[in-house]
């Protein structure tokens, strides 16, 4: 007995069935019995391994795995995890409790953090820029500034400087903008760096 | 890769064997004494690793019609392959989806000629070969197959990939050349290179596994060197078979795009090389190049007795995957052949992997899988759908994507942080040690998958691990030649695009190329 047959056995126990099998109705049986036996015979003509094939089918899509070990079908669920982790890594330090560097504290708050405006930055349209805009990343504050290395910023030559978000990760931030904030109610337009819901104007 | 356990917690659950027997189970392997599993114990008493297979399952919804790709980053080592191969399956199988003549979608996607601003005279679609770039990226060489007629090779993308293009207004040769070079590709786009054989004067029985396409390709004429000269804008219709197909995408926190890479296949139950089912080349099963001969220069015996597409049979290795000097190609210019002709092509790299010649688990039972999957749903396919005899041979990526960088050459080299190791010479010999015997799999590896991949239909004659023996040796952050290669690996030809983040991406350059050339 190898490994490969111990982890099979061990698969099935633990699972109460075998994760590798899925016949369910997908498959004739006897179509698959005739296809190995097919199989068998073709590689051997063809020189090939003696044995036939000795994977069974698998035909069911596999969870997503998550850094703690569980699954979820949902893209989201796994890319805003992610993505709250980049945020922790690179942001929390200022802009979560009880950090409130450049007025706001909502960086791990997503439903707060989309209603935010900065209070400096105007966008094309002269409203102050908000800093996430669900589903249009190039159009979020906090999205360009990571993207253009501005974020964190430099510090004094006399303070070790902070590490920037690498663009992997902005890559997953951006994906987590445009796909996975939707469900947020997204904030009616509101002048002169008020943000709605009383939340306060950020200088980012 | 194989997923690494200790054998501890075996141990409370072996008794529970007799209730996976009786739960229906059938271990789908056979029992074997052979020492090439890990055992619980050694025969010193030592316990030693336990190597799991990752079992990797096809999707019942991927046919008969293929969804699109659902998007999130997959967990990087010792987390399983599973998603990455997947990906690229699925993404194959939705650009290879036939239309009512058998047409594969990618096709009609949009490609260079479509999305970009020319301002050199071009004919227009329809009258303009849409196929052609005959000579391989790299060394610039030209295949030959055994009816004397060069491959042919499409780009297209889809059309998340032209958007990004057309957003941020890159479709002129300036705004390429000055695109910002922190700029990334993002999650979803995905871009294809296609191999095609000309077929028109074969039996069309010969062919019948193959997807097929009539395909507009340039007409060929010797130049006052001796060179081929293309001329897409005189093309000449002819009958195409798709022999290989590069599947190119991004995930979120991938921009450096999974490298995934596709060949004809003969059909299930073909779940490696070694089964004898691809057809397009053969492979030289018995070792990878040794770092004595890393050409395989001294190996005298025949890779395969049979032919190939691109293989003539008894062809010595050290005779084979060797191009034919551009000036020595006797073209017959009226039927665009070379009678007589032909190279011999074969795969070096067997699994290519570096560090073994055993293909990974996970893409084996994944190509097993979806060989099964087509097997199970023949009944609601069209006939002209053929995408069940293409296998995927591989595909590379980034473990550890924080270290795509603009400026790097994306190896397991010196040039590697986690090789350089800071300049640490015990540090350095101790991580190229464990990459050589673990390859893509060891903890020093930037890399996952397979880190020795090649198409040989594509990149036939650069497989050696000297030249370009995976993807991201050509594509990567560095500024780009008009051989289509990294400057660093090209110090003579003029650059195309100095470093950009968006050079990992050969179709921005080989814009460049054609507006400058």
């Amino acid at each position: 007995m190898n490994a490969r047959s111990i982890a099979f056995l061990l698969s099935c126990a633990a699972s109460a069935g075998c994760y590798l099998t899925l016949d369910k109705n997908e498959l004739d049986s006897k179509a698959a019995g005739d296809r190995r036996a097919d199989a068998g015979a073709s590689q051997g003509d063809a020189g090939g391994p003696s044995e036939g094939p000795r994977f069974t089918t698998s035909l069911d899509t596999p969870a997503i795995e998550l850094a703690d070990g569980t699954t979820t079908r949902d893209p989201c669920v796994a890319t805003t995890e992610q993505a709250r982790d980049i945020l922790t890594a690179y942001c929390a330090g200022c802009h979560a409790p009880p950090g409130t560097a450049g007025g706001f504290s909502s960086i791990l708050d997503f439903p707060t953090l989309i209603t935010l405006r900065s209070s400096t930055v105007k966008d094309s349209t002269g409203e102050f820029a908000r800093l996430v805009i669900p589903g249009q990343p190039d159009k979020s504050r906090l999205y360009l500034r990571a993207r253009n290395d501005e974020m964190p910023p430099v510090r004094p030559p006399t303070e070790p400087q902070l590490p920037r978000p690498t663009i992997s990760s902005v890559s997953l931030l951006r994906t987590w903008i445009q796909r996975c904030l939707g469900n947020y109610d997204a904030p009616a337009a509101s002048p002169g760096g008020t943000s709605p819901g009383g939340a306060t104007p950020s200088s980012l | 890769m194989k997923t690494i356990s200790t054998p501890t917690p075996f141990l409370p659950f072996l008794g529970l064997f007799g209730v996976a027997a009786a739960l229906g189970c059938s271990d789908p392997f056979q029992f074997d004494s052979a020492p090439h599993g890990a055992a619980l114990t050694s025969p010193d008493g030592t316990p030693v690793v336990a190597e799991e297979e990752e079992i990797c399952p096809a999707s019942e919804e991927w046919l008969p019609t293929t969804p699109p790709l659902e998007l999130f980053q997959p967990l990087p080592h010792p987390a399983g392959e599973c998603p990455f191969y997947r990906g690229a399956w699925q993404n194959f199988l939705i650009a290879t989806q036939p239309d009512a003549e058998g047409r594969p979608a990618f096709q009609f996607y949009p490609s260079i000629d479509s999305m970009f601003t020319s301002t050199k005279p071009k004919a227009p679609p329809g009258q303009r070969a849409w196929l052609g770039d005959i000579k391989q990226a790299g060394g610039r060489q030209i295949v030959i197959d055994q009816n004397g007629h060069t491959l042919y090779y499409g780009i297209h993308v889809n059309q998340a990939y032209a958007d990004f293009i057309k957003d941020n207004g890159l479709t002129t040769l300036e705004a390429v050349k000055g695109a910002d070079p922190r700029l990334f590709f993002p999650a979803g786009v995905v871009e294809f290179k296609s191999a095609w054989q000309d077929i028109t004067d074969e039996p069309a029985e010969k062919y019948d596994t193959f997807i097929q396409t009539d395909g507009l390709v340039p007409r060929l004429s010797k130049g006052p060197q001796g060179e081929i000269v293309e001329d897409r804008n005189a093309p000449i219709q002819r009958h195409m078979a798709l022999l290989a197909l590069h599947v190119v995408y991004t995930y979120p926190g991938h921009p450096e795009f999974i490298w995934g890479s596709f060949e004809h296949s003969q059909g299930a139950p073909d779940t490696s090389a070694k089964d004898k089912k691809r057809d397009v080349a053969p492979t030289f099963e018995l070792q990878n190049p040794t770092d004595d001969d890393p050409d395989n220069v001294r190996i005298t015996e025949a890779v395969s007795a049979n032919d190939f597409v691109l293989y003539k049979g008894g062809t010595p290795a050290n005779k084979a995957n060797a191009a034919i000097v551009e000036a020595n190609l006797n073209l017959d210019a009226a039927t665009q052949s070379f009678p007589g002709q032909q190279t011999s092509i074969y795969r070096m790299f067997p699994a290519s992997k570096s560090n073994t010649v055993d293909a990974d688990d996970a893409i084996s039972s994944l190509n097993f899988n979806v060989g099964q999957l087509f097997v199970s749903k023949g009944g609601v396919l069209s006939k002209n759908d053929k995408r069940g005899y293409y296998r995927q041979i591989g595909a590379v990526w980034m473990d550890k994507p924080d270290f795509f960088t603009l400026q790097s050459p994306l190896q397991n080299d010196d040039t590697s942080p986690l090789v350089s190791q800071g300049g640490d010479a015990a540090k350095r010999a101790a991580a190229l040690a464990d990459i050589v015997a673990n390859g893509s799999d060891s903890a020093s590896s930037i890399l996952a998958g397979e880190d020795r991949l090649s198409s040989t239909a594509m990149e036939s004659f650069t497989q050696g691990p000297g030249a370009f023996p995976n993807c991201f040796t050509c594509h990567n952050t560095q500024a780009v030649t008009t051989r289509g290669i990294p400057s660093n690996k090209d110090m003579v030809s003029p650059v195309l695009l100095e470093a950009k983040l968006l050079n990992v991406s050969h179709i921005l350059s080989q814009f460049v190329l054609e507006e400058t050339q």
